[in-house]
């Protein structure tokens, strides 16, 4: 579950692709009748369907043609468009495999928090792995990050459309690293909502972190200074979704060589302080 | 119910690692918010360096900065006075490389590319002699002859009245030469406000006396029992903690990489007579000896605890060393009060400095404390007076190599500039500075060198060549 990675970007490019498919795909293929019947019940263009279904053709065999009426005719309901639901199933098609009850549950939940409609529904388009989710793991999930994000719900959402995987990881794990970022890089949830730093790992983060410390690029904040003021350390974005060589020559201006280097020691340094703790069992277990 | 866990979980913890209970009691000193705002001597440190090193070499500071907070690497002298072969061998297996092997590869590369290149050379020669008939003398060599240069006594017979610097009281204009450079006595109030890059502005150009500079040309010669082994470039395994062979001595002394070459510097000779000036620890005083070349090697320190640190090192590394009589002497005298004229012919000045590494990371013996801000800014004074007094001791032909641990160019270059410019106002000696770029550069692929030095050589820390800050230059007595 950890592999769904996909921003806005993403979803922008599999628009485009959508799209250019349709026209390339127009006539040149005649489309299996059990499809064009398909495609009359789900009221979508019948060439399109057929690429999606050639897309993913290992797959969706296992699923029989009343799962995609059910999704359609449940999600509908919620003015989910008949191409974006294509769309949907394109980028993930397991979410053909729940269930009407579990969609149902997790329909509910997700309206629960009184999101904004639109923008909900944006997402769950550009995320579907949203639906894979039970309705505990939601409920349980998503009052834990608002809290994070100060409450903002519009916040929340995009930091999932970011990075997904917050809803699926180990809850001591996502904790570990918004801590990290909120004490000891001191960003705001306005700052690190629009980055997909919570699809990295917490190793990475601390490294890179650590490192431009180091170069003295990374300056804590003045707490008596105005909270407002523009620091003058390079964004998250920057840190975080760069190459390990775009970081180290861009961004902190070094040689490549010495952020490898750099990455070697600071491993051994973890580890060498993880054997110290190690009296005190860790204990990783899920939250829900 | 709570209770009931914790009694198990107490005895359960009790039972397994002994544990003595301690209960931290808050009090004032302990209170999380005020440790958290305690500025320590090292934050002092770094916070000067950011001002001082930011200013002095400005883009390239936050790479050094980067090194100096990192784990610096080590290098290991093999104990001769131990099993030496056996160790040698161990160390090999470990991957560890000897640095003469790796010096003596890059000499015979850079012969080999030389005699392409004169090969190539000569053909252009040839070439132009056939073309024209007439031989023309480019090919004079460039080499820059030793000038005797006349002391200051000397010169002063000569000298004519400089009518254009005289200073007319009345005219309110440039009236700042007054205000030289006047090293101050006391300080008082804000001393500690001044930022020291201010203070570097002192230091800068006024050469108003000869300084001879020449180029060492013979190739660097690492003395053949010194076996010195260290890590390939980025590989930072560290060295296993040295163990004691079967004579009781230890295999080997693990020390900076630095601190090997001015070692290297002293060019020793089967015969010399060296002194340490500023010895303790003792690892460069070690490494002499084991080279197995000098005579007798004099180790020098100021404090009783600093030489029984060397006598710690000496015990640990040679079981006999005291019934060594003359050839290893300890001594307990301040450097700067020595007073042997021309008993040694290498000198060796380690002299105490702001330490850039230590200071970085230990609290203890920190330079920046705030007590010792008094001492912090004497220091340039006292590294050039104990510098005088080696140039004034060293016999004629002898070899002095100055040193410091510290990137800062008022303790490195600034220093022998000002002993330089004492000694020719005082003395008759004439000090050669020997530029060693030349003959370092075998040591290229194992150290990061400074560019832009005047006068000695720099070994800058870089990351993946994580040695020094060293500081070392070399000075002959001709005359």
């Amino acid at each position: 579950m950890k592999s769904f990675r996909t921003c806005h970007l993403c979803h922008c490019f599999k628009i485009i692709a959508s799209k250019n498919m349709s026209v390339s795909v127009d006539g040149s293929n005649v489309v299996p009748e059990h499809l064009s019947n398909l495609a009359k019940q789900l009221n979508v263009k019948s060439p399109v369907l057929s690429k999606v279904v050639n897309n993913h053709q290992e797959k969706l065999k296992f699923y029989p043609e009343s799962r995609w009426l059910v999704l359609f005719e449940y999600l509908t309901q919620y003015d989910f468009k008949t191409s974006e639901l294509l769309e949907m199933i394109d980028s993930n098609p397991d979410i053909l495999g729940i269930n009407r009850q579990d969609l149902q549950k997790c329909m509910i939940a997700w309206t629960n928090f009184s999101f904004d409609d639109k923008k909900l529904r944006q997402l769950i388009v550009s995320q579907p792995s949203c639906l894979l989710l039970n309705d505990k793991e939601i409920l349980s999930r998503i009052p834990k990050l608002l809290s994070y994000v100060g409450n903002k719900q519009n916040r929340l959402l995009e930091l999932i459309s970011y990075s997904p995987n917050i809803l699926f990881d180990n809850w001591k794990y996502i904790e570990s690293k918004l801590d990290y970022i909120l004490l000891n890089m001191e960003l705001g949830p306005t700052q690190f909502v629009t980055t997909s730093v919570m699809s990295s790992t917490l190793f990475d983060l601390k490294c890179r972190h650590t490192f431009l410390i180091k170069l003295g690029m990374y300056k804590p904040r003045d707490p008596k200074a105005n909270p407002n003021q523009i620091t003058g350390n390079p964004s998250l974005k920057k840190i975080i979704e760069t190459s390990d060589k775009q970081f180290a020559v861009k961004v902190a201006g070094v040689t490549a060589e010495e952020f490898f280097v750099f990455k070697k020691i600071f491993k051994k340094q973890l580890d060498e302080e993880n054997d110290e703790d190690s009296d005190e069992p860790e204990y990783y277990s899920d939250d829900d | 119910m709570f209770r009931t866990n914790t009694a198990t979980l107490l005895s359960h913890s009790l039972r397994h690692h002994n544990h003595v209970l301690i209960v931290h009691v808050r009090t004032k000193k302990t209170h999380w918010s005020l440790i958290k705002k305690k500025i320590h001597p090292k934050d002092k440190a770094l916070e000067h360096f950011d001002d001082f090193y930011g200013s002095v070499f400005g883009k390239r500071w936050k790479s050094l900065r980067l090194a100096l907070l990192s784990p610096h690497k080590y290098i290991a002298v093999v104990n001769n006075f131990g099993d030496s072969e056996k160790v040698s061998q161990e160390l090999e297996w470990l991957g560890a490389m000897n640095i003469r092997k790796v010096v003596e590869a890059n000499q015979q590369k850079a012969k080999e590319l030389t005699s392409e290149n004169n090969i190539q050379e000569l053909d252009k020669k040839i070439k132009k002699l056939l073309l024209s008939d007439e031989n023309k003398s480019d090919t004079k060599k460039e080499n820059v002859e030793y000038v005797e240069k006349a002391s200051l006594h000397e010169s002063l017979l000569e000298a004519e009245h400089d009518e254009s610097r005289l200073i007319d009281p009345e005219a309110n204009s440039n009236i700042g030469g007054l205000y030289q450079f006047i090293p101050a006595t006391e300080l008082h109030g804000k001393s500690e406000w001044i930022p020291e890059s201010q203070h570097y502005q002192y230091y800068e150009e006024n050469s108003d006396f000869p300084i001879n500079i020449l180029n060492e040309e013979s190739p660097l010669n690492i003395p053949s029992q010194l076996q010195v082994f260290t890590f390939d470039r980025g590989d930072f395994s560290p060295f296993p903690h040295p163990r004691s062979g079967a004579s009781k001595v230890s295999d080997y002394y693990l020390m900076d990489g630095g601190s090997i070459l001015p070692v290297f510097a002293l060019d020793l000779k089967f015969g010399d007579r060296v002194l340490d000036m500023c010895s303790a620890p003792g690892g460069k005083a070690l490494a002499t000896l084991q080279t197995l070349l000098p005579e007798s090697l004099v180790c020098n320190d100021i404090q009783e605890s600093r030489i029984k640190k060397i006598h710690n090192v000496m015990s640990e590394y040679i079981s006999d060393y005291q019934s060594w009589g003359s050839r290893l002497m300890f001594t307990q005298i301040n450097a700067r009060h020595i007073n042997e004229p021309d008993v040694y012919n290498k000198i060796l000045v380690d002299v105490p400095c702001t330490n850039d590494r230590h200071s970085l990371e230990n609290n203890e013996n920190n330079m920046f404390k705030p007590t010792r801000a008094k001492e912090r800014l004497q220091l340039p004074e006292i590294q050039a007076d104990i510098l005088k007094t080696a140039l004034m001791n060293i016999a004629v032909g002898g070899t002095v190599v100055y040193s410091t641990c510290s990137l800062s160019p008022i303790q490195n270059d600034g220093v022998v500039k000002m002993a330089l410019k004492k000694i020719w106002e005082e003395t008759n000696h004439q000090i050669v500075v020997k530029d060693l770029t030349k003959q370092f550069e075998p040591l290229k692929s194992l150290y990061s060198f400074g560019k832009g030095l005047k006068f000695g050589q720099m070994v800058m820390p870089f990351l993946p060549l994580n040695y020094g800050p060293l500081y070392l230059c070399k000075l002959v007595r001709v005359k």
